[in-house]
């Protein structure tokens, strides 16, 4: 738009400010269901189709080398729910699918809480974000591209590089150890190329809280790290659901699960190897 | 001020409020990351909507809320009020009973069974501590029909 006038560059200004002010504030006057969507309670009929709107990483962590994506959707709920039969629930539920760097497999994710890798390394990087339905297929996607710089320190807070739990646990001295249980994979559907892990902690609750204050919670919280083949880079998730991974590539695999404190630093850990059999079709 | 310029920013406006949903990103409806502390985080903020109506038409009571400044997990205790970004839980109250019924899950309140007639619902935001967080409460207040 070309600027002719005074006039005219105060009529640009003013709209510029209310728009500012729109977008500042577009929470306060929304009601609980313009934001959440229709209640996970009430079913829908002919729901409109199911989106999802993926942000570039927060900046200020991804100039440490951490990446936050937050993402969120559109007339679907994210829920741990699986299956054919599950395609008929309303409102709709469904999971997002996580691929890195054009990478043949994917993980699932039906937390809803931000998507979080730690240890890529320096460079450009890719994140496709799938939505996918209750039964895997596809609905939406977004993909966000950005650069690792070169001045942090991939896996600083990952495996023996950190400090141990134990130095900044001060409230947890009469709580016992924190472990992780892991099982091993599911044979049935390792038989079909996915990788089901089913885990279970004591000691520990596993939610999205995050931050040195949070170590000094009691009963104590934190979540867990996925590492795979050695990468290293890892993804966190704090919703205790099961880690699922498909498209491994026919041949052996290792799945590193660490278990870590609120402030990242590893408390205990399994590791579990697998087969991936060449599939018939 | 102009006409013109008037106009030029009721046309902004519009465009703006008509655009404001499907531009918000994934930050704006969620609220920020859990990953990341805010220091100085505004107060914590609770939106009530009343029950769903065609729901409330049958009999049921679903009340949907949404937080700001405060995500609902189930953490409790002293330490947990130092944690950044703030957490807590909802506490409600049903026709004016005088203990709180506790959610940690963040979902629609649900309440199916109540008698036909005056309702109230009192919502409000606890601490991890249970105490009642000032100025985060809401009363709804709803008729259930007869059958």
């Amino acid at each position: 738009m070309q600027v002719h006038s005074n006039q005219h560059r105060f009529a640009q200004l003013a709209a510029l400010v209310m728009a500012a002010c729109l977008t500042a504030a577009p929470g306060s006057a929304q009601t609980a269901r313009q934001v959440r969507g229709a209640a996970a309670v009430e079913p829908i009929a002919n729901e409109p189709a199911g989106k999802i709107v993926v942000d570039p990483p927060l900046a200020e962590p991804l100039s440490r080398g951490l990446v936050v994506i937050q993402y969120r959707t559109d007339n679907l709920h994210i829920a741990p729910v699986f299956g054919p039969a599950a395609l008929a629930v309303s409102p709709r539920v469904g999971h997002i699918h996580v691929t890195v760097d054009d990478a043949m497999w994917v993980w699932a994710d039906a937390s809803g809480e931000p998507v979080i890798l730690n240890g890529l390394a320096p460079g450009p990087h890719k994140v496709l974000l799938q939505l996918e339905t209750a039964n895997h297929q596809e609905l939406d996607s977004g993909a966000v591209q950005f650069t690792i710089p070169n001045d942090t320190h991939p896996g600083s807070t990952h495996g023996a590089e950190s400090r141990p739990a134990s130095d900044t646990a001060p409230s947890h001295e009469t709580e016992p150890p924190a472990k992780i249980i892991i099982d091993a994979p599911a044979p049935e559907r390792l038989a079909r190329g996915v990788v089901f892990l089913e885990y279970r902690t004591q000691n520990l609750q596993v939610v999205p809280v995050y931050g040195p204050a949070a170590v000094a919670v009691s009963p104590r919280v934190g979540h867990i790290h996925v590492t795979v083949d050695d990468a290293t880079w890892h993804w966190a998730d704090a919703s205790g659901n099961p880690v699922i991974i498909n498209g491994l590539l026919p041949g052996s695999h290792k799945v590193l699960i660490q278990l870590v404190n609120a402030d990242h630093q590893p408390i205990d850990e399994g590791t579990v190897r697998l087969i991936i059999q060449q599939r018939s079709q | 001020m102009s006409i013109t310029a008037n106009l030029a920013i009721g046309v902004f406006s519009i465009g703006f409020m008509a655009f404001a949903a499907a531009a918000q990103t994934a930050k704006d409806v969620k609220g920020a990351t859990p990953l990341v502390a805010i220091p100085n985080e505004p107060p914590a903020n609770l939106v009530v909507d009343p029950p769903v109506p065609e729901q409330l038409a049958l009999g049921r009571v679903f009340i949907q809320y949404r937080t700001e400044n405060l995500r609902i997990l189930p953490v409790f205790g002293n330490a947990a009020l130092s944690v950044s970004p703030r957490v807590g839980h909802l506490h409600y109250y049903v026709d004016g009973q005088s203990w709180p019924i506790v959610d940690t899950s963040g979902e629609t309140v649900v309440l199916v069974g109540l008698k036909p007639g005056p309702h109230t619902v009192k919502l409000e935001l606890a601490d991890a501590t249970h105490k009642p967080i000032s100025g985060a409460s809401q009363v709804v207040e709803f008729s259930v029909p007869q059958k």
